[in-house]
């Protein structure tokens, strides 16, 4: 792996508005989370972005496969994207 | 090894309170399991499975228009919708506007169960929605299979929608595809070529269904194939995404050529798993493979699929075991990762379909939605604009709903006076006026708050900005251990807790749910109002505060704020202890924005209505009749009644509280109504004094708190009791009907009752001590 994709791996709460990226993995921390986002098509290779945030910061609202969700930051962050 | 046990076993039992029901029903049916094959007389069953907000509930209703039921699966909040449906072959093909002719000589119709199950992303078992619904699907419901099934698919979410169902393909279920919101998609750009979709997935028929009212479409023509289908279930094939994976160059380090589905095969019957599903003991090997693989996968994900097994507690340890070295074996010789390895295959998989049968070109259509989303979700903008909707529903429930409020308390009255004059005074007149129309007037009295919260939740549902004010209050409610969803329940019990608890079927985590339902009865009702405004009218002296405010009117703020950390604080405790491990996800789908249908809005309206008489509705019935016979026996008056001794035999127990035995009857009297509170002290303070009659509450209790019979101190207890105590029976009949246990009404009766208890104690003692 090379120095400039390795610099570009984050997880999705860290993205700015409207950056598309991949995901890579999810962490796995929470499994009951990491499987409904699965089966809701947020695998690896799945291009993402985050599209805005709530009022008060948290949640966030995310796009991927033609279709917005809402995703709490510490639910985000079990999500890790590349650029 | 140990540790996976005791998570899956710990699972097991969490879950399995909800559920024992349907375990009950697999354990009795088994008999009836043995023949699979249908009895004459029974209606066959078809299901509607599809994504949350895929437009399921719709074609539910298209189908079996008001020949439907609803009702809660035992002892959980997940509705379940069951309807009757004709069905008949008709000639038409495609799409027909044409009603279907009811003629009972007709030899091909047909009489169907359609069942509308809990809507999902995924059979893996781990919501209690996908636990309802896989258990349907796999027969570990009642024991029977589907005997055809709708996969209900919205061509605006293509991709994610055809996981499930392609998921549910695999098993070779006699199935159609109802497309729904096909033209939505097309406006957006997005266009689906039918005809190759269908032979992608192995030659499953896919119907165009539009099932708004106003412009049905396609309703007939899938009642028609449903029927075919019925009649001779044609087999598909499909190309399970298995054999994609084995096209990929799979390592085997071991030698072993297996195929994957083989592999799987061997593992299942290495396993046993056949004599775990009974269900599929009639069927034929293809679909017994079918299942077996299906069961071998989700065991493999760690999708909580095991809790539908009873393993006996000799083979668990083993069970678990092979669980793992399968897994290892996955992980090493076929290089997959055992949890991911079926979603992002299957949506690989997908994708490339997809990409074969689809095509799309960019609009401006999409912007819509976007820059809508953009101002209602906005920092200012968006909050302002949100109060301003909340403030209008609320203002709705709160006043509007009193106009018809009062009309039904008239005539309720009315009915009474009626009876009152024509029949003699006796037990009869008596039992009619003050049980059973009283009875019934206290039911029918929250038809216009219920019927006017549905109709805007309807609206705001069916538009899209439930999910937005959700998203926007969910940091907020958060802090108390809450979520964005519990927000408009919770508002809406100011009103009332009856709408607002029966709102609380937006939120689709059961622990979130049953927490908002729980706290909900703390927020200070209208109901309370009539007490509150007597007792601070009789203790609280009217003083000017900083010149803007009065004394009372601060004392009826205190007494808001006390109900609303009352609540926060008890919905923090209940998440952190009673209701833990069930951690609540906030990934919701935000669909995108459309008019709302004023229909739909007024027929859930009318459904939540009918639902709220039945059940709810003879509770509260039986319990006023319960109550009136408690205050007219023995004897003339509430004071030598059974109310009456029970009110007296509790007095050692409210005196710490600071009350008397007549404030102690007036309590049991108010579990009625917290309102019949003031009638009912009134009634028992002017028998006493009986040359005083006519005197209202209010100058009774002043002139019993100017001669010291009942202090400061007792006053404000009464108040303070009043915000925590569970005074309304109608509260725990819809808590009932929604959470389908006595368990958890005794539960919030409990709690309630020593809050309230502790709370009106401790408040009594700093009042009486201090002041």
């Amino acid at each position: 792996m090379n120095q400039t994709s390795f610099n570009s791996l984050k997880t999705l709460d860290k993205c700015s508005l409207g950056e598309e990226c991949h995901i890579i993995t999810l962490q796995g921390k929470n499994k009951l989370l990491c499987k409904k986002l699965l089966s809701m098509g947020l695998v690896s290779g799945t291009v993402v972005k985050v599209i805005s945030r709530a009022p008060f910061g948290c949640p966030l609202k995310i796009e991927a496969l033609g279709y917005q969700l809402s995703l709490r930051l510490s639910e985000a962050e079990e999500i890790e994207v590349a650029v | 090894m140990k540790s996976v046990n005791a998570t899956a076993d710990s699972r097991t039992r969490k879950i399995d309170p909800h559920l024992i029901d349907c375990e009950k029903n697999v354990k009795n049916l088994t008999l009836q399991i043995k023949s699979n094959q249908l009895q004459d007389g029974r209606l066959k069953k078809i299901f509607l499975i599809g994504n949350p907000n895929s437009g399921k509930t719709t074609l539910f209703n298209a189908l079996t228009g008001l020949h439907q039921k609803t009702a809660n699966y035992p002892g959980v909040t997940v509705e379940r919708r069951e309807g009757k449906a004709l069905l008949q072959q008709s000639h038409s093909t495609g799409s027909s506007n044409k009603t279907v002719c009811r003629s009972t000589n007709e030899p091909l119709q047909q009489e169907v169960i359609i069942i509308d199950l809990p809507g999902i992303y995924s059979l893996s078992s781990l919501s209690l929605d996908e636990e309802i619904t896989t258990r349907h699907i796999m027969g570990f419901y009642d024991g029977t299979l589907p005997d055809a099934i709708v996969l209900v698919v919205d061509a605006n979410n293509l991709e994610r929608n055809l996981y499930l169902a392609t998921q549910i393909l695999d098993l070779e279920f006699p199935a159609i595809i109802a497309l729904t919101m096909n033209d939505l998609a097309e406006k957006r750009g997005f266009s689906v070529k039918k005809e190759l979709l269908s032979k992608q997935l192995g030659g499953i028929q896919i119907l165009e269904i539009q099932a708004q009212k106003s412009q049905k479409k396609g309703i007939d023509a899938l009642k028609a194939e449903l029927s075919k289908k019925l009649i001779e279930p044609e087999k598909i094939s499909l190309p399970s995404f298995l054999w994609l994976c084995e096209k990929e160059d799979f390592q085997h380090s071991s030698g072993d050529i297996t195929t994957l589905p083989d592999k799987l095969q061997s593992w299942s019957s290495k396993l046993k798993l056949e004599k775990y599903i009974q269900s599929t003991s009639d069927l034929s090997e293809k679909r017994k493979k079918a299942l077996t693989t299906f069961f071998m996968l989700e065991l493999l994900s760690d999708s909580g699929i095991e809790k539908f097994f009873t393993i006996p507690q000799s083979e668990l340890s083993g069970f678990h075991n092979e669980i793992i070295n399968f897994k290892g074996a996955l992980q090493n010789s076929y290089k997959l990762d055992p949890f991911s390895f079926e979603s992002t295959k299957r949506y690989q998989w997908i994708s490339s379909i997809i990409k074969t049968c689809c095509a799309y070109t960019e609009t401006s259509r999409k912007a819509v939605t976007e820059k809508l989303d953009a101002l209602l979700t906005h920092k200012i903008a968006g909050l302002v604009i949100f109060a301003a909707i909340m403030f209008l529903m609320f203002q709705s429930i709160f006043l509007w709903a009193s106009y018809p409020m009062e009309i039904i308390d008239a005539s309720v009255g009315a009915g009474g006076e009626f009876i009152k004059n024509t029949l003699p005074e006796g037990l009869l007149r008596s039992l009619l006026v003050d049980g059973i129309i009283a009875g019934v007037g206290s039911v029918l009295v929250f038809i216009p708050q219920i019927g006017i919260l549905f109709f805007f939740l309807g609206l705001l549902e069916d538009s899209g900005y439930l999910a937005r004010a959700a998203f926007i209050m969910d940091r907020v409610m958060r802090k108390a251990g809450l979520q964005g969803r519990s927000f408009i329940p919770l508002l809406s019990s100011f009103a009332c807790a009856i709408p607002g608890i029966m709102a609380t079927r937006t939120i689709p985590s059961f622990a979130d749910r049953l927490t908002t339902i729980m706290v909900a009865p703390l927020m200070i009702c209208s109901a309370r109002l009539p007490v509150y405004t007597i007792l601070i009218a009789a203790f609280i002296p009217n003083i000017p505060l900083l010149g803007l405010f009065s004394l009372q009117g601060v004392t009826l703020a205190l007494l808001y704020f006390a109900g609303i950390a009352g609540a926060l604080a008890v919905a923090k405790l209940f998440k952190v202890t009673k209701l833990r491990g069930e951690p609540a996800l906030f990934v919701m789908e935000m669909p995108p924005f459309r008019a709302p249908s004023l229909k739909l809005a007024i027929f859930n309206a009318y459904e939540r209505i009918i639902m709220f008489l039945r059940s709810a509705g003879s509770i509260i019935l039986a319990c006023s009749v319960l109550l009136w016979f408690l205050a007219s026996f023995p004897g003339e008056t509430v004071q030598t009644s059974f109310a009456g001794m029970i009110g007296r035999a509790i007095e050692p127990v409210i005196k710490p509280l600071g009350f008397n035995w007549e404030i102690g009857i007036a309590l049991l009297a108010s579990f009625a109504a917290r309102e019949v509170f003031v009638s009912s002290l009134a009634t028992i303070y002017n028998l006493q004094d009986a040359g005083e009659q006519g005197t209202t509450l209010i100058e009774i209790l002043k002139v019993k708190f100017a001669a010291g019979e009942i202090p400061l101190a007792a006053g404000v207890s009464l108040m303070v009791f009043y915000i925590y105590a569970c005074q309304c029976m109608s509260t725990l009949a819809v808590v009932k009907r929604e959470t389908g246990s006595w368990k958890w009404v005794l539960f919030m009766f409990g709690y309630m009752t020593g809050l309230a208890y502790v709370m009106a104690f401790i408040v009594h003692s700093l009042v009486k001590n201090i002041l």
